[in-house]
């Protein structure tokens, strides 16, 4: 089940004027592709300043070898596997298996913007989010990046296997054992 | 009807239209009847759901102007403009079709002396020794085979080689084959009839296309 690399007209005039040099032209892939290269960062380090970091890091990064990408995969993907990379790095450097546990994590939301109107349904929400990402830290990086990629931001197995650079095989299998494991952490945290 | 326990692996790519058609439909026409894997279906959207709202979207205001402000602040050389890539690509491209065709070229020259030149060293002393002993050349193989087995005998043993021709005549060992050059020969010859069989050591080769055959015999310890 390959796919293509996706390249629509617009874009490969985008990429061609930012080879030659035109700021403008990278400025407008970053703002297409800010988001998700976030995104990917943080399925990694599950932090969301790291993460945006990160993503600064991978556009330098990609202005640097613009010239060196080739039409192989798409532009998204090969961003997408730089940032996958760095933050891959970043973890291993700061020994950050886990980020946000226990009063860690506590902090950290409440840094979140207080809900607006604090009803119950935005508290019962909020304590919600908070153990699915209790769960998530359950996880190791490895199926926490693999089920973030996929039900987050999106990617096809055969774009989580290019960026994680895994087999096609160990992501489905990756999957699959993050889907139930935190299936039984959040049943175990209703429980309590 | 598939089990349960053989459609378990194939709910969570269903659920990602990542399996191909046929599975598709095995997977649809299953949980069409069973309840249990369409409960897992559902939870698993309910949790992709849930994490989709439960990820913190940092705020990226001002996010690619701070990119392009870093980029310009390192002084990055600009990427190259297509036109002079073509340029590099066209002369970097020669350089390297020459590099790769010289050098694979010099491979094969090295090669080819390898393999060649024993091959034209021992035709040379085929001819050679043609012309001085006929006999020799018919031999040649075998007599390599006596000088390799020499090789292993332990240096006490020195070897007395003993060619022998149907028409009797002797065969003097020339100067053509080196490895002959280590053996002591009978000068005058010695038919194999005529040699002591006691000995326990003796080995004998033939070849009768040639009407040839090569003994060697150790020399006995004092």
């Amino acid at each position: 089940m390959s796919k293509e690399p996706r390249h629509d007209a617009d874009e490969t005039e985008i990429l061609r004027r930012a080879r030659a040099g035109d700021s403008q032209a990278f400025n407008l892939l970053v703002e297409r592709y800010q988001r998700r290269v976030v995104g990917v960062a943080q399925a990694v380090v599950h932090n969301p300043d790291d993460a945006i970091e990160l993503a600064q890091e991978t556009f330098v990064r990609a202005y640097e070898n613009l010239t060196k990408f080739e039409s192989r995969s798409s532009f998204s993907t090969w961003l997408y596997r730089i940032a996958a990379n760095l933050a891959i790095d970043f973890r291993r450097r700061e020994g950050r298996h886990t980020v946000l546990r226990g009063e860690e994590a506590e902090t950290e939301l409440d840094r979140l913007p207080s809900p607006q109107g604090n009803s119950f349904q935005e508290t019962a929400r909020g304590e919600l989010n908070k153990r699915i990402n209790d769960a998530l830290d359950e996880l190791t990086a490895e199926h926490r990046a693999v089920i973030l990629l996929r039900e987050v931001e999106g990617l096809s197995y055969d774009e989580i296997s290019e960026v994680l650079q895994c087999p096609r095989g160990t992501v489905m299998s990756r999957l699959h054992y993050a889907r139930n494991r935190l299936k039984t952490i959040l049943k175990d945290l209703e429980s309590e | 009807m598939a089990r349960c326990e053989d459609i378990e692996l194939l709910l969570g790519p269903f659920e990602d239209h990542e399996l191909e058609p046929h599975e598709m439909q095995e997977v649809a026409r299953h949980t069409g009847t069973c309840s249990a894997c369409e409960g897992v279906l559902a939870d698993y959207r309910t949790m992709a759901a849930a994490l989709r709202g439960a990820q913190k979207i940092p705020n990226l205001e001002g996010f690619a102007s701070g990119v392009m402000a870093r980029i310009q602040s390192m002084e990055l050389p600009a990427p190259v403009p297509e036109t002079k890539r073509h340029w590099y690509d066209s002369v970097s491209g020669w350089f390297a079709n020459t590099i790769m065709m010289g050098g694979l070229a010099a491979a094969v020259a090295v090669a080819t002396a390898i393999v060649i030149t024993p091959e034209i060293a021992k035709f040379l002393h085929i001819r050679q020794a043609h012309a001085q002993h006929p006999q020799m050349v018919a031999s040649n193989s075998l007599q390599t085979s006596v000088a390799r087995q020499h090789a292993t005998l332990p240096t006490s043993h020195s070897v007395v080689a003993n060619v022998a021709n149907d028409d009797h005549s002797p065969v003097q060992p020339g100067n053509t084959a080196s490895q002959m050059a280590e053996f002591n020969y009978d000068d005058a010859g010695t038919e194999i009839s005529s040699l002591n069989s006691d000995s326990p050591s003796v080995a004998v080769w033939t070849a009768p296309e040639n009407k040839t055959t090569v003994v060697w015999v150790p020399d006995q310890q004092p």
